[in-house]
């Protein structure tokens, strides 16, 4: 016999998991991916994040909040991974797969290599409110959310990435 | 230009960046399977953890027996067991040598579980393939969307088959209701899904046979029983939570010969499906039994200009007429890895060097073997989207690598050798497709960018040096109906483009006078990264996330089984 209640709440839970993913996997794996510059930890960030939702589930319940914790949970998860392996200073990751083909190539290599290698050589905050503003469009607020800063923080470390990418560009022209 | 528009600029630069690189990023298919498993462990540590904690002394009593049951929870947590009036359906017939014609989940391939068999054996991943149970509680309550069908009623296991009948709590009691029996054959060290019957043997498919081939629009029949019902009728995905179409039968029952519905579908890509058939409980309107086998979707049957070569790992695939990998071209990865390929006359040209730079042109022949170089990019370029005509001429588009990052030139060689560059000093503009040569072997046309816009250019080979010339190779197509993705020239020279609208990809065609016709449409939101056309209009179009297509000018698209991420494509 179960406890009043539990069974519910498990299958809820399962169902929202199955829920999230459709909806939010691919998309998560991807902003992992664009912090860590590898796939295979992306991934195994993103699963870790969805478990953890899984097991919070009680406390969550909305399906906004949840997606909210999922992606705190993979900016949180991706930052400690990164701390993990210069501490354990490990072979490089293994980097993200290349552009598909070289007809696609043209604007997704030349233009995305000069882009992503400024963009790594920023400092980490910097980095991700950037990726979160351009790649996940999120607000301001949202931003602050995820990173647990204020908004004001948020505008200032957007408003200093951008100058810095761009001076960064310009100056290898 | 003041701060702001550069930073503007820069904006969109970092957004386009971003957007291409995480596109770039494909998660592996076993996501969500890998999630559940660590899930599984945990919940069901818990429903055995939790009664001991909160009742202390209650008792779990877990009842197996031979074929179908009931299995009913009374109050006092123990439980009792109600025969089904039934026979249990007959497994299909194991084929342990190979990997099993009927067998379509987790995988429907042995090179998939030779795969996922490596992972497994080094570094334990997705384990539960290795469990005939776990496959089944993964398989029917999620890829099949039977939520609460997630009981364990029975299970017979052997060597090398297992039947494991799963069920669910009937609403407001605590009778467990069987459902279903899923047939499981041992492949190696994976277990492998080849179908599932109704526990009460009423419920089956008389057509299709099962995994016999089949295209949307599907008609299922059985024969009929008990009383007045419906079934409904679903074509899923094989390998995801995908339904693909559905459809409800009429009204049968044991007066009915035949019951019978006819669902609507879009193939998935990888070649395969699976029919469900389900009835509703008489006691609580949830599901009541369920049917379901492979069925495999009807490849386009072979045209002119089949086969095709394509991009696949690297390496220059051959692929046959319905997309089926028929090995790689010897050599064509002895100087690199290959991101491009296109063929002309038996000889394919194709770019390799880095997977993310292309230094060297270079051809052989389709039979394989040693390569000559056509052209190599300047140092600290890699060449990024290149033509060859039909009578040797070859351009190309260079972009800088590492520190040339930013800026690039289009070069275009003609038949007597000489060369001509026209430098694109800063980036954007930036050839985002193509070139490709005109049929009159003075004009070659490309997809320029600008920003988050662009323009089919056309561009002289014997004169002009501004990136972004006057002259519109296709000046009646409005790109804001979509942004080509890919561009090719057909035999006779004709410009072809493939473009992203926002709900499906199009392919289209332009005439001498610069007018678009659309050409085919694929019912994909996907993005188009190459494509190729055949003297006889055929099409092939392959997407960022490594599908293909083929398909005839005014006809139908159809998906190909290419087995794997196809990143180029060539006739």
């Amino acid at each position: 016999m179960n406890a009043p209640g539990h069974s519910d709440s498990v299958m809820s839970a399962d169902e929202a998991i199955v829920t999230l993913y459709t909806a939010h996997y691919r998309s998560l794996v991807r902003l992992a991916a664009l912090l860590l510059h590898d796939t295979a930890a992306a991934e195994d960030v993103v699963q870790d994040a969805f478990v953890a939702t899984h097991k919070s589930w009680r406390r969550l319940r909305d399906p906004e909040n949840a997606l909210a914790y999922l992606r705190q949970s993979v900016v949180n998860r991706s930052r400690s991974r990164l701390r993990h392996l210069k501490v354990e200073d490990r072979k490089a990751p293994r980097p993200m797969p290349d552009a598909p083909s070289a007809e696609y190539g043209a604007i997704h290599a030349v233009e995305r290599t000069a882009v992503m290698t400024a963009l790594r050589e920023l400092p980490r905050r910097q980095r991700e409110v950037l990726v979160l503003r351009y790649y996940s469009d999120l607000s301001e607020a949202q931003i602050a959310d995820a990173l647990q800063i204020s908004s004001g923080a948020v505008k200032s470390h957007a408003s200093r990435g951008i100058a810095a990418l761009r001076n960064s560009l310009e100056s290898v022209r | 230009m003041s701060n702001d528009d550069r930073d503007m600029e820069m904006e969109n630069r970092l957004r386009e960046a971003l957007a291409a690189t995480a596109d770039g990023v494909q998660p592996g298919g076993d996501g969500l399977m890998r999630i559940q498993q660590r899930i599984g462990v945990r919940a069901n540590r818990d429903r055995w953890l939790r009664p001991v904690l909160v009742l202390g002394s209650v008792v779990v009593v877990a009842v197996i027996a031979v074929g179908g049951v009931a299995l009913a929870r009374h109050g006092n947590g123990k439980a009792s067991v109600t025969p089904l009036n039934s026979s249990p359906a007959t497994s299909p017939t194991p084929e342990v040598s190979g990997f099993p014609a009927q067998g379509f989940f987790p995988f429907t391939t042995a090179a998939e579980e030779a795969t996922w068999q490596q992972q497994f054996v080094s570094g334990g991943h997705s384990p539960w393939i290795a469990d005939p149970v776990a496959v089944s509680q993964s398989w029917v309550p999620y890829y099949l969307s039977q939520k609460h069908v997630d009981e364990v009623v029975d299970k017979n296991v052997t060597d090398t088959t297992a039947d494991v009948t799963l069920g669910r709590t009937l609403a407001g009691t605590s009778t467990v209701h069987a459902v279903v029996i899923v047939h499981l054959v041992k492949f190696d060290k994976a277990w492998i899904v080849t179908g599932a019957s109704a526990p009460s043997g009423d419920l089956t498919i008389a057509s299709p046979a099962p995994g016999a081939t089949g295209n949307s629009p599907l008609t299922v029949t059985g024969p009929g029983f008990g009383g007045d019902q419906r079934a409904s009728v679903e074509v899923r995905d094989a390998e995801t939570p995908t339904l693909l179409g559905q459809a409800q039968t009429g009204m049968f029952g044991n007066g009915t010969q035949e019951w019978s519905a006819t669902v609507s579908f879009s193939p998935s890509n990888d070649g395969y499906g699976v029919i469900v058939v389900s009835t509703d409980s008489p006691a609580d309107g949830g599901v009541g039994e369920l049917t379901a086998q492979k069925v495999t979707f009807t490849q386009a049957s072979p045209a002119p200009g089949a086969p095709f070569y394509g991009v696949q790992g690297g390496v220059i695939e051959r692929f046959g007429a319905d997309g089926t990998p028929q090995g790689p071209v010897a050599g064509s990865d002895s100087h690199g890895t290959v991101t491009g390929v296109h063929q002309v006359a038996g000889t394919l040209y194709y770019t390799t060097g880095a997977a993310n730079c292309a230094t060297e042109l270079r051809s052989m022949s389709v039979d394989g073997g040693t390569s000559t170089l056509v052209a190599s990019a300047d140092r600290g370029y890699g060449i990024f989207g290149f033509d060859i005509s039909g009578d040797a001429r070859s351009t190309y588009f260079e972009g800088g690598c590492g520190s040339n990052s930013g800026s690039g030139q289009l070069v275009m060689h003609d038949q007597a050798g000489k060369t001509r560059a026209i430098a694109f000093p800063s980036l954007p503009p930036v050839i985002a497709a193509g070139p490709v040569w005109e049929a009159d072997g003075v004009h070659v046309d490309a997809f320029v960018r600008t920003g988050m816009a662009g323009y089919l250019a056309r561009y002289d080979s014997t004169a002009g040096t501004d990136p972004m010339p006057t002259d519109n190779a296709c000046s009646g197509y409005d790109v804001n109906s979509g942004l080509p993705g890919a561009v090719a020239a057909a035999p006779d020279g004709t410009l072809w483009f493939a473009v992203q609208t926002g709900t499906s990809m199009q392919v289209l065609s332009c005439d001498a006078s610069g007018q678009p016709t659309t050409e085919l449409t694929v019912n994909k939101n996907g993005t188009p990264v190459s494509l190729a056309v055949d003297s006889a209009g055929n099409i092939l179009l392959a997407d960022s996330d490594g599908h293909v297509w083929r398909g005839s000018a005014g006809g139908t698209a159809t998906a190909l089984s290419t087995q794997g991420g196809v990143s180029a494509v060539t006739w």
